[in-house]
């Protein structure tokens, strides 16, 4: 097994396998991760309903199967969940693997240790969203849902009669439902800064819906992949060409959607840009709970942002802001966490994405795509 | 004295202790004339120019800030006025994309014997933020 | 990296937020974001983000030492005799108050929830006092009236006025500060609600219900409702007030001011406090300290460490909210139930009465039977009835003060956190006529004595310094005051 290498993989286990996505592969490599102890924990989202998971850390692989499945409904960033040091193994979407890339780089994290389990990712959606969407867009009693999955463009739910029930992304988020509005113009679908980048995508033939497709990114990747072929978890054949092919267009067709989409949320700011961000911020309660979420920000209690600022000074602007919105131009990996948790609905992605990009690409960095160091400390970039 | 009834800006300096600070020493013994507008903070290096010092300038009421160095290759730290570089980088792009006109800031390398460099920068500096105005971020209450 | 992860409600106010509370093997809790909850759509403000730096847990005391929760339990049962008097204001749950309500029963006596404003006004208008209106109703209002100030009171509410403004509502704010959310603001008394506010029944009135509350204020405000058919919710300060108040059905109860005073006389010997700490409700916390030192005996019954828990002679110690079995009603009367599953609470007041097994179970079947339900689901609001009132006489008596410090009842702030938020407000106009300079502590002085605090520059009406912290120099919600440098 090399760097690069494409395969298709599923689980030898017929309940994770059923249980799981695509054949369970991802599953039944962090459960034996832990047996064969690869791994001394694994992080993963306990479900507690439908619409609702919370991530647990985990060194109990029943826990790990009972976690099996997809929740396009639990828009969480894993990295947080981290401790240094602890040799983990962890289910990725690419905002997961860049943001502990992020924290990698700023001594949160131990790559060394940590196994990054990429999962392809079209976009989740929030819960209370996907409720709404449910009862107005479906007609459906959101208690009702089993399951969910998005396939050829379309959300489809089934409910507990069995029945599937299939509509455009588009058409719902033409009317402000579906995906999250940070993951409607996110053009990073594949993790390949992740150990290995795993999904359904490119698995055709007999083997479509049984299998998952993987490719291998790093040395780590192979390592906790054949860990699961050894102990007999997991079984894997090549990808084939045609295959790898429709992988690559069903990403680059995401990013055409994602380039629309930033096109729309991104447009440029009509008037004045100050006026904009201080009525946008003026509604802030300072609660600081962007801080807090954020997977990329590693300055814990003490930090510039709000060290530096009190209510009582009575500024135009919040310097918290300010300096939020500084630190995170080179690092904003546009997860929207953020914009989640702000309590007065504040779309603070968009507002740092719109700092972060002009620089990102004047510096042509790309935050947590690999290890190299953040502009704002890398004096070689400099050119005399 | 005749009343001044002309606006005059309030300008923030950051100098940096080796050259910049006694590029405005030498600008005094010099007597090279210069407007009253610039209030002058010295930092041990532009390096250590923190983006908090200049946002919380303009928070405070500052109509424009000049932070200024010593010449690339001169620093007295070998590498600090490259980091006010990347720093100034930073800085603009923020300032263009907040909506704050770019001429509020500006970034400028003065040694420790260019007193009339000096005095011409802030004359020059103050001119131009007469013509841009107040700051918008100003608070209430602030002159 | 063992946890135990609970869901959850906030207990700061009574929106009743949903969130995830992680308990570490330490003891130490983290807050987590649950997305899913109804309330909040897993949004918190500062008082969540932080409650762990807010939450502290208490231990049980006997006689200032250290006792073993069973000891407590026991000198307190010993304590507690005829003539005690209790009181919660709905810091807990449902289940946990109707305990005490036994026993309170048991001692002739009734449990009051402090809401002194309930035993003033007309019992029918109590449903409409205790439960308001779902909070998705606020964002279909035609027209949102606001005698609170959403920002520094209720922040979980301010994304609900901004949906319902960007429905087409417009919003008006009545109060000392200018909100900035609110179309229009407006500093007007009570007697010109009626014609400048202009309501009708696809308004909203959103107001506020706390201890300190004046009832003819209530009463006025009941009467707008009901004149101009606009609904009302009153938002109160603890998380479960309105289970609370649900649950005493408002049998007649003092204020605490009136308590208060009976302590000062020596008529009251014994009172009986369960999570509640009357120092930081009360407005006037000096003349509270020194009315408490003449009780015989002061017994809390909490969860958590406050200032009260400092001069009481027994401290019974029960779990954190988050760790107790039962539900909590927050003010749109939605009942919430964690997964906590701790009685610890419950069995000492039941070992109190002598009851100390299986409480729970009887007192939550109670519970379901006075709102009418068989099961609680946190998505379904149950159905109140609220009778018909009639308009009230009523006239609120504003003391005229020169220049007027106001305590702006922020929940939050009880729990004594000084956090940033520990300055006054004032209008330029103020600050330029007592040339106060920027950075430089205000001096308020009161007939208690002076005190030097921050101050913000706020679009804040002529004559009033507003503050959202509770000062040494306070005398009550309003204290006249000087200004000087």
């Amino acid at each position: 097994m090399e760097i690069g290498d494409c395969y298709i993989g599923w689980a030898t286990d017929e309940e994770i396998r059923s249980k799981g996505a695509s054949g369970g592969l991802v599953t039944a490599m962090l459960a034996a991760a832990l047996e064969k102890e690869l791994v001394e924990a694994v992080v993963v989202l306990k479900k507690l309903g439908e619409f609702e998971a919370i991530p647990i850390v985990t060194s109990d692989p029943e826990e790990v199967k009972a976690a099996a499945g997809s929740m396009h409904s639990v828009p969480i960033v894993l990295s947080r969940y981290l401790e240094y040091g602890t040799k983990v193994a962890l289910p990725a979407k690419p905002c997961d693997a860049r943001a502990t890339i992020e924290q990698a780089k700023r001594q949160q994290v131990n790559l060394d240790t940590t196994y990054i389990i990429g999962l392809n990712c079209g976009g989740t959606m929030h819960p209370a969203v996907t409720r709404k969407m449910l009862e107005t867009i479906y007609k459906l009693d959101p208690e009702e849902i089993a399951g969910e999955e998005i396939d050829k463009g379309k959300l489809i739910f089934e409910t507990k009669d069995g029945k599937e029930h299939a509509i455009k992304i588009d058409e719902l988020e033409e009317e402000g439902y579906g995906r999250r509005e940070s993951c409607q113009y996110c053009a990073i679908n594949i993790p390949r800064m992740a150990d290995l980048a795993c999904g359904n995508w490119g698995v055709i033939g007999d083997l479509a819906g049984k299998g998952t497709f993987v490719e291998v990114n790093t040395e780590k990747g192979i390592e906790i992949l054949q860990n699961a072929i050894d102990s007999g978890a997991v079984e894997i054949t090549p990808a084939d060409e045609k295959g790898k092919a429709i992988r690559e267009k069903v990403d680059s067709a995401m990013q055409k959607v994602a380039a629309s989409a930033h096109e729309k949320y991104l447009a440029p700011i009509e008037g004045s840009h100050l006026d904009y961000y201080m009525n946008t911020l003026s509604d802030c309660i300072n609660c600081g709970a962007c801080k807090t979420v954020c997977p990329v920000c590693a300055c814990g209690e003490a930090a510039k942002c709000t060290d530096f600022y009190s209510q009582a000074l009575g500024y135009k602007m919040s310097l918290f802001h300010l300096v939020r919105f500084v630190h995170l131009m080179d690092s904003c990996i546009g997860c929207g966490q953020c914009t989640d948790v702000c309590p007065v609905d504040i779309p603070l992605t968009h507002l740092y994405r719109r700092f972060a990009e002009p620089l990102q690409e004047e510096f042509d960095y790309t935050p947590g795509v690999d290890m190299r160091t953040p502009p704002f400390f890398g004096v070689d970039l400099i050119e005399d | 004295m005749a009343e001044d009834t002309e606006w005059q800006p309030k300008i923030v300096m950051f100098c940096c202790n080796w050259c910049s600070y006694g590029g405005a020493d030498s600008a005094g013994m010099g007597r090279f004339q210069q407007p009253p507008t610039v209030r002058v903070i010295r930092v041990m290096c532009s390096g250590r120019m923190d983006p908090v010092f200049i946002l919380n300038a303009f928070l405070e009421g500052a109509d424009g800030v000049i932070f200024s160095g010593c010449h690339i290759g001169d620093c007295h730290y070998v590498s600090g006025n490259y980091k006010a570089t990347i720093k100034y980088k930073f800085l603009k792009a923020m300032v263009n994309e907040l909506g704050l006109e770019d001429e509020r800031l500006k970034l400028d390398w003065i040694s420790a014997s260019e007193g009339e460099r000096y005095a011409n920068v802030v004359k020059e500096f103050t001119e131009q933020i007469k013509k841009v105005g107040p700051s918008p971020l100003k608070p209430e209450g602030v002159i | 990296m063992d946890e135990n992860i609970f869901t959850t409600v906030c207990p700061g106010c009574s929106m009743a937020c949903g969130m995830y509370i992680r308990e570490k093997e330490d003891g130490t809790i983290d807050i987590d974001w649950r997305k899913d909850a109804v309330v909040n759509a897993g949004k918190l403000c500062r008082f969540g983000v932080r409650l762990p730096h807010n939450l502290k847990p208490a231990t049980s005391m006997v006689d200032g030492n250290e006792a073993d929760l069973a000891d407590a339990v026991a000198a307190a049962g010993t304590a507690i005799g005829d003539g005690a008097v209790f009181v919660s204001v709905g810091n807990t749950t449902c289940e946990e108050h109707l305990a005490l309500m036994k026993l309170a029963e048991s001692k002739n006596a009734v449990v009051n929830t402090g809401m002194g404003a309930f035993s003033r006004i007309p019992s029918e208008c109590h449903p409409t006092m205790g439960v308001g209106i779902p909070f998705d109703a606020i964002e279909s209002a035609k027209k949102i009236v606001l005698f609170i100030d959403p920002y520094e009171q209720y922040p979980l509410l301010v994304r609900r006025i901004l949906a319902a403004k960007k429905n087409g509502a417009e919003v008006t704010a009545v109060g000392w500060k200018a909100v900035s959310l609110a179309d229009e603001n407006k500093v007007i008394g009570p007697d010109q609600y009626e014609a400048e506010l202009a309501l009708d029944s696809d308004s909203v009135i959103i107001a506020d219900l706390n201890p300190s509350s004046d009832p003819e204020q209530v009463m006025v405000l009941l009467n707008l409702a009901k004149k101009s058919g606009a609904a009302i919710i009153f938002m109160k300060p603890f998380v479960n007030a309105v289970g609370c108040d649900l649950a005493s059905k408002h049998t007649e109860q003092k204020s605490f001011d009136q308590i208060i005073e009976e302590i000062d006389s020596g008529e009251i010997k014994t009172l009986v406090c369960l999570d509640t700490d009357l120092i930081e409700i009360m407005p006037d916390e000096t003349a509270v300290r020194e009315a408490l030192k003449k009780l015989d005996n002061l017994i809390v019954i909490t969860s958590r460490e406050s200032t009260i828990t400092d001069v009481a002679n027994i401290v019974v110690a029960t779990e954190p909210l988050y760790r107790k079995a039962g539900t909590v009603v927050n003010a749109e009367g939605r009942l919430l139930v964690g997964s906590g599953t701790g009685t610890d609470g419950i069995d000492a007041i039941g070992t109190m009465i002598g009851q100390p097994v299986d409480l729970f179970s009887e007192l939550h079947a109670a519970v379901l039977a006075t709102v009418g339900i068989d099961s609680v689901d946190e998505r379904v609001i149950p159905a109140y009835e609220k009778p018909e009132y009639a308009v009230m006489e009523a006239s609120p008596t504003a003391e005229a003060v020169e220049t007027a410090l106001v305590y702006a009842y922020n929940p939050f702030l009880w729990n004594g956190i000084i956090d940033d938020n520990d300055f006054v407000e004032m209008n330029l106009d103020m600050v330029l006529a007592n040339s106060l300079l920027k950075g430089i502590p205000v001096k308020l002085t009161s007939d208690r004595g002076d005190v030097m605090v921050g101050f913000k520059v706020s679009d804040v009406a002529p004559g009033i310094v507003l503050s959202n912290a509770k000062l040494p120099v306070t005398t009550g919600m309003v204290t006249s005051v000087t200004v000087s440098r």
